[in-house]
């Protein structure tokens, strides 16, 4: 349940102080995030810190929320036409970049997060 | 699981291909480069085939699919190099447009952009415009040639999504994360410096992951094949229980030993294909697994009679699971071993593909354990071997705890151990099972409808989940009815009636199971339009219906969203 007081916007802190502005809508696809933000303790200015991961990786985390967001509400992306500039690799997944050197803390993120 | 018929590089004769068709491929020759040579050649001729086209455009409809034809081909000739790859498929797609114009394809082909593939009125224009302006025309066509291949591209996947059950979700971040470390593992492993920081990078990192995901990331290399002596390193947890691989191929017997000194609290070990576990490693691992209970293997071929004895003596008293399959050297001593040394421990047992196993007949004497809740024999090689008696002696032993009952190909089964066997064992207390969770009963040809009836309908089974009667070519309507009515229907996730050729559509009238996931009428010809409507309407969870061989399914079935048709004729690509 979204609280209508809410903000829009939820800041994710990584381990180097970076902060990743995602929109809420986009972070409650996280059940992990989800729980943080609807739970008792719920920080009022929706800052989230998350000690374990770099700057880089919560860039990439924030990315694939909203790259995940787009493809299931195409309706919500603006032009209401994702399905043509979806591309797939070889294997039949989507086409969302990730740098192999990062893959590895990626995957511990998505992880912890859920998602 | 979906191959691609491409990947069988050597010999593309294949399905509709014949040699003549490979060798044309290879060889450059098509409709077409005949078509622009003869052009070429008789440039007089030329103005009668512009004459051709101009009649063609005229009447778009009747001609349509011969000039989406000429137009394919066409674009398929200028990138030779990029279709290559695909021209079998691809003059598939074209076969299947013209007989059924995308606009009236059924349900799930819909989707599929074809009008842009093949516009028509499109293609007869560009082709009055290559004649004049010969670069502007070829611009156009690569454009279009890109344009269709991309699409091509996208109906291939979304048939190999079909065939891989794989929704049109959005994959998690986890499985694209996992995806790219799979494909690169074995250049990790086996590279330079600075992959081999990656790897042992990886190491490290493992050791904070979720078990699910380990056993992902085993999934993914064994799907790839990448699983050997280097990758395996990243399984080497100390505090791991369980562990599947899907595919030891490739893991030598040092592999095995080293698994076992690293993680010595292993409880429960699946090695599947491990064809290169060998009789030391067999031991290695039985002696330094001090916890290990259960203990899965498919193809050891290279262990030898006397090395199971030993294994089965060393596992005394602690092995609770064993199933093997694939193997000639399983003998019928081993299993006299097996049983001595471990039958008052033993709760699951699994029997399949063994050439040289034909004493199943002592297996009841020994099978005691009241909490034993596994049986599964498939594929005995003598099938005389496997009969009434000794199913209905089994169960008699330890028919009331059984959660699985697998039974496939022993032909020698027939109504008596339905009849004897599983309602005068299974029944349980006031005629309620249970326990009984899963019962596959698969090949056994001489299974008539009126046993099965009697089964279903003396015993309730409220817990069983999966039940397959896959090929028991003789039952048919009662039975499965029975089956319906049972209180299992409350209960049933996965219905396997593959092959029940006597089948009417009767029966799927009062098939209404609430948790019904996925169902298998492959080859079940009844099957129609109305079926798969009905099947639809009343099993509100259901999401897969296979329906291979079932013509009388067509591209007019309705099918509700979320559901998915797997074998459908009409669903060409």
């Amino acid at each position: 349940m979204t609280d209508t007081s809410a903000p829009e916007t939820v800041y994710l802190i990584g381990s180097d102080d970076t902060e990743h502005a995602v929109a809420r809508t986009h972070a409650m696809q996280s059940s992990t995030l989800r729980s943080i933000l609807e739970g008792a303790f719920s920080d009022s200015t929706a800052r989230i810190n998350m000690p374990s991961m770099r700057g880089e990786v919560l860039d990439k985390v924030v990315e694939y929320l909203d790259f995940k967001y787009r493809r299931q509400h195409p309706e919500d992306a603006g032009n209401g036409d994702g399905n043509d500039n979806e591309d797939v690799d070889e294997d039949g997944l989507a086409n969302f970049n990730i740098p192999t050197a990062l893959s590895l803390d990626l995957l511990l993120a998505a992880d912890y997060l859920d998602i | 699981m979906y191959r691609s018929r491409n990947r069988n590089r050597g010999n593309n004769i294949k399905g509709p291909n014949s040699a003549l068709t490979q060798f044309l491929q290879e060889e450059g020759i098509s409709a077409e480069s005949i078509r622009q040579r003869w052009l070429e050649t008789h440039p007089e001729e030329k103005s009668d085939s512009e004459t051709q086209d101009k009649i063609t455009e005229e009447t778009p409809e009747v001609e349509g699919s011969s000039n989406v034809e000429k137009d394919n081909s066409e674009t398929e000739e200028s990138t030779p190099n990029l279709l290559q790859s695909s021209d079998e498929d691809g003059s598939a797609d074209e076969r299947s447009s013209t007989v059924w114009p995308s606009a009236k394809r059924g349900v799930s082909i819909e989707q599929d952009s074809d009008e842009e593939e093949y516009d028509v009125t499109d293609s007869t224009r560009e082709r009055s415009i290559t004649i004049e302006n010969d670069k502007e025309s070829e611009l156009k066509m690569k454009a279009r040639t890109k344009r269709v291949l991309k699409n091509r591209k996208k109906k291939r996947r979304r048939a190999a999504d079909l065939l891989n059950q794989r929704d049109g979700e959005v994959p998690s971040l986890q499985q694209l994360s996992l995806n790219i470390i799979s494909k690169n593992i074995s250049t990790w492993g086996s590279g330079k410096d600075k992959d081999q920081h990656l790897f042992s990078h990886l190491r490290d990192v493992l050791g904070g992951i979720s078990s699910n995901n380990l056993n992902q990331l085993a999934n993914a290399l064994s799907k790839n094949r990448a699983l050997n002596d280097d990758t395996l390193q990243l399984f080497l947890k100390t505090d791991l229980k369980s562990l599947t691989f899907y595919d030891c191929s490739k893991i030598s017997y040092e592999g095995y030993k080293t698994l076992a000194i690293f993680s010595p609290h292993l409880e429960e070990l699946s090695l599947q294909m491990c064809g290169q576990l060998n009789n030391e490693a067999l031991l290695y691992i039985a002696e330094k697994l001090t916890k290990l209970t259960s203990l899965k293997l498919d193809g050891p071929f290279l262990i030898n009679e006397e090395t199971w004895d030993k294994f089965f003596e060393i596992m005394k008293g602690r092995l609770q699971e064993f199933h093997i399959s694939n193997t000639h050297r399983f003998t019928d001593k081993n299993l006299g071993s097996l049983l001595q040394n471990c039958h008052g421990e033993l709760l699951s047992v699994g029997f399949s593909r063994l050439d040289s196993l034909f004493n199943y007949s002592i297996l009841p004497q020994y099978l005691t354990n009241e909490r034993f809740h596994t049986l599964a024999i498939e594929y005995p090689y003598n099938e005389e071997d496997v009969t009434d008696e000794v199913i209905i002696n089994i169960l008699g032993q330890v028919g009331p705890s059984l959660k699985c009952l697998r039974l496939k190909q022993c032909d020698e089964l027939t109504d008596s151990v339905i009849v004897n066997g599983l309602t005068a064992f299974l029944s349980g207390t006031d005629n309620v099972n249970s326990a009984l969770e899963v019962l596959e009963l698969e090949g056994l040809d001489q299974l008539s409808s009126d046993s099965l009836v009697y089964f279903f309908s003396q015993t309730s089974l409220p817990s069983l989940k999966r039940c397959s009667l896959m090929r028991c070519i003789e039952v048919g309507d009662d039975a499965v009815t029975e089956l319906f009515l049972n209180s299992a229907r409350d209960s049933l996730i996965n219905l396997n009636l593959n092959s029940l050729k006597n089948l009417t559509a009767t029966p799927f009238s009062v098939l209404k199971c609430d948790n019904l996931e996925t169902i298998d009428l492959g080859f079940v010809r009844c099957i129609d339009d109305n079926v798969m409507e009905t099947l639809c309407n009343q099993n509100i969870k259901l999401r897969l219906i296979e329906i291979f061989g079932d013509n009388l399914v067509t591209k007019d079935a309705n099918i509700k969203r979320g559901v998915t048709v797997l074998g459908r004729q009409s669903d060409s690509i």
